[in-house]
Formats: structure tokens, C-alpha cells, sequence
């Protein structure tokens, strides 16, 4: 009588073990964000004066898939919500602080969501109360300001908002560390219009006008608020400002983008600087031509 | 030696023995006779003469005559067949030792265009028995031209405008017909085997997923076709056929390197299975292919900015697998299965993060079951197809500083069943009608990972169809009328846009949501009536009045979002694209080898679709723009000429040239708010070249064959408005021209080897998307043929 043969068998059943067993390792760390703690953080239940600095230190660690995107956003009383940032990313995981500034709500409860490529959520809160001893702060007023475009020879193209000084290409080399706003024509794409810039645009429009500037070691990023051409700013409420009020709670900060375009007579834009100072320009005038001008008036915080 | 010898002769005898002895034995005859044209009376040579019973065939001389030593007495059928006429067939009985005199006078082949039937010997006659301009295009020419791909092929078809500046790298390639716009495939309907490839949500087609080595010919019928295959068939129908077993075992397999790092190989194989008995069995066909390429950086460096430091070269990979299985019942009854796969991966140019950076990618598989049968007086065909596409794309760009990563999740599907019947009635006449319905549907999201926004549009069309066509053939098949009419019943339905966790940047959109939209129902009615004179089967003049319709895109039925300058929301009330199309042509045969062909055309498109303001607007967040959505509100007029050459002068040289005049004009245009619209009246279509010319030379010798063409495409206005576009500061695309050439030779019958070269002198252009073309592609190829 012949003997079974059971080897092939075991190792069939061996392979199908080793194989149904080496399965690869999955990453079982779940998609987490959270606040960083510290001295230089503004934790939970502080009070803080309107206008003062609130400073986010946040980390995140993905889980399988990449984290996409991260969201801010501050719940008010009444049931507002509002988004102050909304950024794409592709990162396995993130650790960076970002400043914003105490508005004129009482209390808002400030939510952190990050999402990653399998549209798995994560979130963190911390609830923010205003000082009630917040008085509005001072403003600089400049009622009248010229800038010249790219090919302007009169007028210089570089600004230092809280001075009102515009410096022309040679001296706003040397001045760097100060220049927040830049102004130039910009006609790469699309109908050509008056545009507000900054050192930070860092592409754009902004090396093509000014290649010099790609040398520069010091480039501030101003940002400047574009949902205004779709909730415009009257004229008269910018006339009427003497004091932050109308500065701080103009400015939306999602929708604070690297650049201003169209930037016609008529038009208040409200931006804020690298160092967190909140401003309006209202436009006087404004050329279209390469070689042209703007004029404008213009408010921001001391 | 000599037993050798004596081998030798005694096999000899015993052969020659075996052969004589059953005439001696059994008796038997002779069955002769000559095969002529009723057209002209003339002897046809060449004509195929077949004994069913025997399986005996031979090819008429060149007086048209024809022999047969038959061995047994008894009943037989002769059948004759030759290309361009209707074969025919004699049922005779056989007595011992007679010689039958049986001769056959052939009637010219009536031809219906969707079951054309054309071999390669002699096509441009056969075209001629469609009483339209119609061009063909053989495996041989597809093998032969030194194009990338098939749309490359039919670019040398005069009236035939091919939007592909990416080439291969292209995932969007446009073939139109007829001066219809060049970026709308919409409205030229393309087929695989009676199959249509036009997708119902935007009316594309992926050209890509098409096997040019299981290619046996392009029929290529120019002006509107709707009155036999619906919607789609505006310009024109593109109807390709794959190849089928002749009865053996045959098939090619080509590999190819060249420029880019681009090579790949592909196959076609046919055969039957079983019994060697064409009229039985089962047959089958297999193919695939493979191809990837490193690509180009398509984006032209001076509309670049400074920051633009994302681009990439546009790398493709593709791969497809196709079978079919087929079991022929008898010679009238083939009943056949067919399925395919296709996937790809296209980059779009743009790396940022992932690793493959922006592309696309279209999974396909399609299914079909196709029967044929035929009786007496009746043929039939039923085909049950379904075509399913699986999209996707990721988008990922900067945009102002900031990333932005997206899918684009699409499920296309089109499926239905095609049912068609003709029938001889007398004589003189042939009808044909059938019934068709399609059934086809999206369901689309737009998932981003950027932000939270889960978009959705979903919606479905069924589209009933019954259409009738009759052939009348008088004067001895000289004169022939077609007169067609093709009804079309469709619904909308089940249409919805949604979105879910919209980000702030979309705000605006919620307020368009919807989970029903309407259901909306239409009704077309596509007539034609041709008439056509045949002097000679080689000369003709003839008429054709002739409507197609193109039926709304899903796409536009169904989905609201953005678009270029501004917000678009869907219309489920679009009605379909009408156009008329009046036309007279020629074929003329001069010095007996130079063929000239003429065609004149006028179409006048009713209802064409354009955006429109709705006199609604909405905040974008950023600007407040205004609504638009695509309304039936322009008249379009299209004139028309084309001037195909074509002579022979030796078996070893070939020359062709065409002139294609396309005037398309919108004439009349309703703006909704002239504020806001831009009156489009007096404007030109945009993308068709207003002048087209194509020659070409084949030289085939002992050493090396070439094949060299040239192809001039004229300007092009850019945008529908035919202003200056802002970017390229042009406002007509500058003409060029390109040289492409084709060498090749054939080692022990068998292996070809070829140098491909396309665009020779490396020329230059771009479209309104900033691309350009790749410039010259050398390949080489070796093919073995089985």
C-alpha cells in the first residue's frame, strides 16, 4: 500500500500561513492634533485684550494617509462661526504656531480640525474670552499716499505702512526688513489691473516687475483681505474711523490672500502686516498703465 | 540510386492513378461558364467562384470566365461573389458526363451605410455605392502611416479636424467632421464595431483605448448621419472596425523605442477553434497592448512665472487587454462575446507633493454581445453592449501661494441595445429599420483634500429609437434614392447636485443644491434623402439632404459649479443641437487612374448651445460674478468644400492629396443680458481651420518603402469671441504645417522593421490651454506578422 505523501500538503499550508501572515503592518496611530502648552501659547480660558495676540501652537501627527488640510475656525455666542483659516497641506504631520488677534466677541470657542486624503477629521478646542477692560487702540492716518507702478520713475513702488514712507527700488533694498506693501500694474494674465503687493508675494507678478527682489533677505508678507470686492467696505465707514474698531473686525482672515488685484478709485482694502498690525487703504486714484500711479489714503494700527 | 528511382516513379503512378481513376470510375462533368456586370455588361475578372457542396473555388479570368471538373454527378450550388456587387448564387444538378454552361450577371452592391461591407482591394469604388462622401481608410494605410496613434490616421481625411496638440501624451484628443467646432466631440459620433464610444455625460471619447493593430478599416462617413445612428452624428460618423477571422490562424505583434523613452508593444491575434470549417465553429480574437513613456514639460517657459517651478514632463502608461469569442452557427448565423480593458495614467504636467503629481486616469470596460443572422430575404443583427469608465483625475497646483489637491471621481456609463433588420422588397428596393435603446448615466464627485468640500452631480438619460430607411435602385442600379427618417424619444432623469461639508470658499454654491432635478423629456425627428447617378462604377454625381442632432451632455443637464471667468449652473430643460445639412458631390476618373472627388456643403445648425447669463449673480467670497448656464439660443452656418486627389501612376507609387474649406459662422446669436454677453452674431466657430490641405507619397520598392506625408492646418480663432486672448496676445492660432515620413522594409516575409518619424522638421505649436506639442518623435519599430 502506497503512503500518502502529506509533505506537499504542510508545505501548502505553511505557505498559506506565512503568506496570510505576513500581512503588512498597518499604522494603527490614529490621525491626532492637538494644542502645544507654554508660555509663549495663549491657552484655554485666557482673556485677552482686543487686538492682542493670539498665539495657536499646534501639532499633528497623520495616521495612514498624508494630513491635507487645516482648518481654524472660532464659534461666537450668538451661534456665528467663523473661519480664520482654511490651508491645504500635504504633510505626514505638522508643528507651527500661528497668531491671530482678539476681535470684539465676548467669548469664542476656537476649533482646530485637521483632515487627511482618507478625509478622516480630527479636532482640538479651547475657548477664548475677551478683556472686558479693552479700550480700541490708536491708528496712523495717511490721507494721501503715492505709489508708482513697475515702470514709474517718479514715484517709488515700496511703502512702510506705519511711517508712510514709499521708497523707491535702490533705497528699499537697503530698507528691507521694513517694506510691507509693494504696488505694481499687473497685466500676466487675465484683464490687467492695478495690484497691492508685498515682499512676501515671493511669484505672482512681483519678481517679474522687481527681480532685484529675489536677492532680498528679508521679505514680510502682507496679507490683503479680497472678499471685499463681494462685501464691499463703505467709504464713509472708513472716513469715520479714528481708532482700530473698524480695522480689526474688517479683515477676514481666510480670505487674506498674498495680493490685491484690481485695485480701482473707490475701493477700501483692509490687510494686515507680518507684525499682525491691521489696516485699511481706501484708493483715490488709480492709473492704468504700467508707468502710472496709484493714489490712496491709508489707516493702520500703532 | 535506382531503387530510388523506381520508388519514385511507382509513387508517381499510384498519385496519378488515384487521381484519374474516380472520373474513370464514377463519370462526373463540367460546370463552366462567365461572370459579367449588369451595370455595364462588361466581364468581371477577379470574381470569386465558390461549390458550397465541394468547398472547390476559383477566381474568374480575364475574359470573366471560369471552370470546374467535377468528379460526381449530382445537385450543387455555385456561388459568385466580387467586390461592389451583390453575389449571387445557382442551384444546378449535374449529369453524368455534361458540361453545364452557367453564367452570372452581378448587380451593383447596394450599399447601407452602417453595414458597409468593403474589402481593401479596391475601396474607393465600393465608397462610391453610398450615395454621400464617405472615405475609408485600410489596415494597410492605418499600418503604413507614420502617425503616433489612429487619430493620427484620420487626420489625412479631408473635412477631418484633429484637436490633439499633446499627441499621445494627449488625454483629450478632439476629431470632428464637416468645420464643426474643434473642441467639442459631441457632435461627431464615433463607433467601435456599430458600438458608439461618445460618452453621455460630455460626449468624449477616449481615443486612446482603441488597438490600431486590431484596426481592419475606418469608415469615415462625412455629414450628418443621425437619421440612421442619432445622436452625435452631426459632422459626420467615425465607424471603426475591428478585424475578424478569415479562417486561420493569423495575427501581428509589434514592438517599438523612440523618442521620450517612449516604447511598448502591442498584439492582435485571430483565429477559429475546432473543426477547420469556416462555415462552423468557433472563432476568437485577442489583443492588448502596452506603452509608456517618460513624456515632455509641455508648458511653454515665457507664460511660466517665476514661481512656476511645479512643471513636470507628462508622462503616460497605458495597457490594454481585449478578447472575443465568437461560434458561427452557419454561414449566415454568427453569434460573438467581446470584452476589453483598458487603463491609463497621464500626467498633467504638474508636481508639487504627490508623487505622480497632477494626472489622469481613465479605467474602461467594456462588454458587448453581438448576433448576426440572415434568411432568405431578411438579415438581422442584435448587439447588447455596455461601456464603463471609471475617471479620475488629481488636480494639484498653487494657486496665489497656496495648494490645492483634488479628485475628480467620475463613473461613466453607456449601455443599451441596438436592433436592426433589412429586407429585400422586389427587385429594385431595399428597407432596412431597427430599434435602439441607450441608456446613459453619471454619477461624479469632486473630493477635495485641500479643504472639506465633497461635491456630487449625478444624472441619466434613456434615449428609444426606431429609425426606417429605403434604397431604391432603378436604371439598371445607375440611379439610386435613400430615403431615411429616425425617431428619438429621450428622458432626463434622476439628476442632482449636492454638496457636502462645504468649505468657505464655496459658500456660494449651497444655495444651487439639488437633490431632484426635473425630469425632462424630448423628441427629435432626423430625416434624409439622398439621390445618386452612377455613369460608370467609377463616376457619380450626387445629392444628399440630410439633419442630425447632437442630444444634451449629462454634464450639462446635471452639474453647477465653476468654470472659466465665472459660475455655471446645469439646465436640465437643454433641448438637443439640430443641423441641416445640404450637399452635392462628385467622383470623376480621369486618364483611368487619377480619381478626383468634389464635395460642396451647406449646414445650417439650429438650437447650438452657448453659456448665457441668467440675470443672477453670485459672491464668490472674492468677486460677484454673474450665473451662467448653457442655453439653445445660436444659429450656426457652416459652408463647405472639399477636393479629393488620388492617382496610381505604378504599382509602386501612390499619391494622394485633399482641400478642406470649412466657413463656419455663427449667424445668429440671443444674448440674455448684452451687458454681460457677448453677442456672438458674425462670429467665427472656434478651432477649425478655415483651409486644410494633406498630401502624402507611398514608395514601396525591393529596399526600403517610404511613406511621406504633409499636412497643412490653416488659422484658428481662439476663443468664441474671436478676440485677442489675453495670455498668447494672439486671437487666431498661427497655421503651420508638418512633414511626417515612414520607412520601412519586409525581412522573410514575415518581420517588418520601420523608422517612424513624426514631424520631421520638429514644428512648433500651442493651444489655449499654454501647451505645446512634442515636437519631432522618432520611433523604431519591429512587427512580425503570423
Amino acid at each position: 500500500m502506497k503512503i500518502f505523501n502529506i509533505s506537499p500538503v504542510i508545505c501548502a499550508i505553511a505557505l498559506l500561513l506565512l503568506f496570510t501572515g505576513c500581512k503588512k503592518e498597518e499604522n494603527t496611530q490614529p490621525l491626532v492634533v492637538s494644542l502645544k502648552t507654554g508660555s509663549e501659547y495663549t491657552p484655554g480660558g485666557a482673556v485677552v485684550l482686543v487686538g492682542a495676540p493670539i498665539t495657536l501652537g499646534i501639532t499633528a501627527t497623520a495616521s495612514g494617509e498624508n494630513i491635507t488640510n487645516l482648518v481654524i475656525k472660532k464659534a461666537m455666542p450668538g451661534g456665528g462661526v467663523k473661519v480664520v483659516l482654511d490651508s491645504g497641506m500635504n504633510s505626514p504631520g505638522f508643528n507651527l504656531n500661528k497668531t491671530f488677534y482678539q476681535s470684539v466677541e465676548d467669548t469664542a470657542r476656537w476649533t482646530i480640525q485637521v483632515m487627511d486624503k482618507n478625509r478622516l477629521f480630527a479636532t482640538t478646542a479651547i475657548t477664548i474670552y475677551r478683556d472686558p477692560n479693552s479700550v480700541w487702540g490708536g491708528i496712523f492716518e495717511f490721507e494721501r499716499l503715492v505709489m508708482g507702478y513697475q515702470n514709474n520713475t517718479t514715484y517709488g513702488q515700496f511703502l512702510v505702512p506705519s511711517t508712510g514712507k514709499v521708497w523707491t527700488s535702490d533705497s528699499a533694498t537697503l530698507n528691507q526688513t521694513m517694506i510691507d506693501i509693494v504696488t505694481y500694474y499687473f497685466d500676466d494674465e487675465g484683464t490687467p489691473s492695478p495690484t497691492f503687493s508685498s515682499p512676501g508675494e515671493e511669484g505672482g507678478g512681483i519678481f517679474a516687475y522687481y527681480p532685484q527682489m529675489q536677492q532680498w533677505t528679508s521679505r514680510r508678507s502682507t496679507k490683503w483681505d479680497i472678499s471685499i470686492d463681494g462685501n464691499p467696505i463703505p467709504v464713509t465707514t472708513f472716513d469715520a474711523c479714528h481708532n482700530d474698531s473698524t480695522l480689526i473686525v474688517s479683515y477676514n482672515d481666510v480670505w487674506g490672500k498674498r495680493k490685491f488685484k484690481y485695485g480701482e478709485a473707490g475701493k477700501v482694502i483692509p490687510f494686515i502686516t507680518a507684525t499682525g498690525k491691521k489696516g485699511l487703504i481706501k484708493v483715490l486714484s488709480a492709473d492704468h498703465d504700467p508707468a502710472g500711479k496709484i493714489e490712496f489714503a491709508l489707516k493702520i494700527q500703532q | 540510386m535506382r531503387e530510388f528511382k523506381n520508388e519514385m516513379r511507382d509513387k508517381f503512378l499510384i498519385v496519378f492513378i488515384s487521381l484519374l481513376l474516380p472520373s474513370v470510375l464514377f463519370g462526373g462533368g463540367f460546370i463552366k461558364g462567365a461572370v459579367s456586370s449588369s451595370f455595364n455588361g462588361k466581364p468581371l475578372a477577379g470574381a470569386h467562384v465558390v461549390i458550397h457542396e465541394t468547398g472547390q473555388g476559383v477566381i474568374t479570368d480575364a475574359s470573366g470566365g471560369y471552370t470546374f471538373q467535377l468528379r460526381n454527378t449530382g445537385r450543387y450550388t455555385i456561388k459568385v461573389s466580387f467586390l461592389g456587387y451583390v453575389p449571387e448564387e445557382k442551384h444546378v444538378k449535374l449529369n453524368d458526363k455534361q458540361s453545364l454552361i452557367l453564367d452570372f450577371t452581378l448587380s451593383l452592391q447596394i450599399f447601407d451605410s452602417p453595414e458597409v461591407e468593403i474589402t481593401d482591394s479596391r475601396p474607393e469604388q465600393a465608397v462610391q455605392s453610398v450615395p454621400q462622401r464617405m472615405a475609408l481608410i485600410t489596415a494597410q494605410a492605418i499600418t503604413e502611416n507614420p502617425g503616433q496613434n489612429i487619430t493620427a490616421v484620420l487626420d489625412y481625411i479631408s473635412g477631418v479636424n484633429l484637436t490633439s496638440t499633446m499627441g499621445i501624451f494627449s488625454n483629450n484628443t478632439i476629431v470632428t467632421l464637416r468645420g464643426l467646432s474643434g473642441n467639442d466631440q459631441g457632435r461627431t459620433l464615433v463607433l467601435l464595431d456599430n458600438i458608439p464610444l461618445n460618452k453621455s455625460d460630455e460626449g468624449t471619447v477616449n481615443w486612446n483605448l482603441i488597438n490600431r493593430d486590431n484596426v481592419e478599416k475606418i469608415e469615415v462617413t462625412k455629414g450628418p448621419g443621425s437619421a440612421r445612428y442619432g445622436s452625435g452624428a452631426m459632422g459626420g460618423v467615425i465607424n471603426i472596425r475591428t478585424k475578424r477571422p478569415d479562417g486561420k490562424i493569423s495575427g501581428t505583434a509589434t514592438a517599438g523605442y523612440g523618442t521620450f523613452n517612449t516604447f511598448g508593444f502591442r498584439y492582435a491575434l485571430t483565429g477559429i477553434l475546432g473543426p477547420k470549417r469556416p462555415s462552423r465553429g468557433f472563432f476568437y480574437d485577442l489583443n492588448g497592448f502596452y506603452n509608456q513613456s517618460d513624456g515632455y514639460n509641455a508648458e511653454i517657459p515665457e507664460y511660466l512665472e517665476p514661481a512656476d517651478t511645479f512643471t513636470v514632463n507628462t508622462f503616460l502608461r497605458e495597457a490594454s487587454l481585449g478578447a472575443k469569442l465568437g461560434y458561427r452557427f452557419n454561414e449566415k448565423n454568427t453569434i460573438s462575446v467581446n470584452a476589453g480593458f483598458y487603463n491609463d495614467k497621464r500626467g498633467r504636467g504638474m508636481e508639487i507633493y504627490e508623487v505622480d503629481g497632477a494626472w489622469e486616469r481613465h479605467g474602461t470596460w467594456q462588454a458587448s454581445l453581438d448576433y448576426q443572422g440572415s434568411g432568405k430575404n431578411l438579415s438581422w443583427n442584435v448587439n447588447l453592449f455596455t461601456l464603463n469608465e471609471y475617471f479620475n483625475r488629481i488636480n494639484e497646483y498653487m494657486s496665489e501661494g497656496e495648494y490645492n489637491l483634488y479628485l475628480v471621481k467620475s463613473h461613466r456609463v453607456d449601455q443599451g441595445v441596438l436592433a436592426g433588420a433589412e429586407t429585400k422588397a422586389g427587385q429594385y428596393q431595399q428597407i432596412s429599420g431597427g430599434f435602439e435603446f441607450r441608456q446613459g448615466s453619471v454619477d461624479g464627485k469632486d473630493i477635495y483634500y485641500t479643504s472639506t468640500d465633497l461635491i456630487s452631480n449625478a444624472g441619466k438619460m434613456e434615449n428609444y429609437a426606431i429609425y426606417l430607411q429605403d434604397e431604391l435602385h432603378l436604371a439598371h442600379n445607375q440611379l439610386q434614392i435613400d430615403v431615411g427618417l429616425r425617431l428619438n424619444y429621450a428622458v432626463f432623469h434622476h439628476g442632482s447636485f449636492t454638496i457636502e461639508n462645504p468649505s468657505y470658499s464655496i459658500e456660494y454654491m449651497v444655495p444651487y443644491q439639488d437633490t431632484l432635478i426635473p425630469q425632462h423629456i424630448w423628441f427629435q425627428a432626423d430625416p434624409k434623402f439622398s439621390i445618386q447617378y452612377r455613369f460608370t462604377p467609377e463616376t457619380r454625381l450626387y445629392v444628399t439632404i440630410a439633419r442630425g442632432f447632437r442630444a444634451p451632455n449629462l454634464d450639462d443637464l446635471c452639474r453647477t459649479g465653476k468654470k472659466r471667468n465665472g459660475f455655471k449652473i446645469s439646465n436640465p430643460a437643454l433641448k438637443p443641437e439640430t443641423l441641416d445639412n445640404y450637399e452635392t458631390g462628385a467622383d470623376l476618373l480621369l486618364f483611368k487612374k487619377l480619381h478626383i472627388a468634389p464635395s460642396l456643403y451647406y449646414a445650417i445648425g439650429h438650437d447650438f448651445m452657448y453659456y448665457v447669463s441668467t440675470g443672477d449673480s453670485v459672491n464668490m467670497g472674492y468677486k460677484i460674478t454673474p450665473v451662467f448656464q448653457k442655453q439653445n439660443i445660436s444659429r450656426v452656418d457652416i459652408l463647405g468644400a472639399e477636393l479629393d486627389l488620388d492617382i496610381e501612376p505604378a504599382k509602386w507609387l501612390t499619391l494622394f492629396a485633399n482641400y478642406a474649406y470649412a466657413h463656419s459662422t455663427i449667424t445668429r446669436f440671443e444674448p440674455a443680458n448684452p451687458a454681460i454677453d457677448s453677442n456672438l452674431t458674425g462670429k467665427f466657430l472656434t478651432d477649425v481651420p478655415m483651409h486644410k490641405i494633406t498630401a502624402g507619397a507611398t514608395w514601396k520598392n525591393r529596399f526600403v518603402n517610404l511613406n511621406l506625408m504633409w499636412e497643412y492646418i490653416g488659422s484658428r480663432w481662439i476663443n468664441d469671441q474671436n478676440s485677442i486672448d489675453p495670455v498668447l496676445q494672439i486671437s487666431k492660432y498661427p497655421a503651420y504645417y508638418t512633414f511626417n515620413l515612414r520607412a520601412w522594409h519586409t525581412f522573410f516575409k514575415h518581420i517588418v522593421a520601420a523608422l517612424n518619424i513624426d514631424n520631421i522638421f520638429d514644428v512648433i505649436y500651442i493651444d489655449d490651454r499654454l501647451q505645446h506639442n512634442p515636437g519631432r518623435m522618432i520611433k523604431i519599430e519591429i512587427t512580425v506578422n503570423f
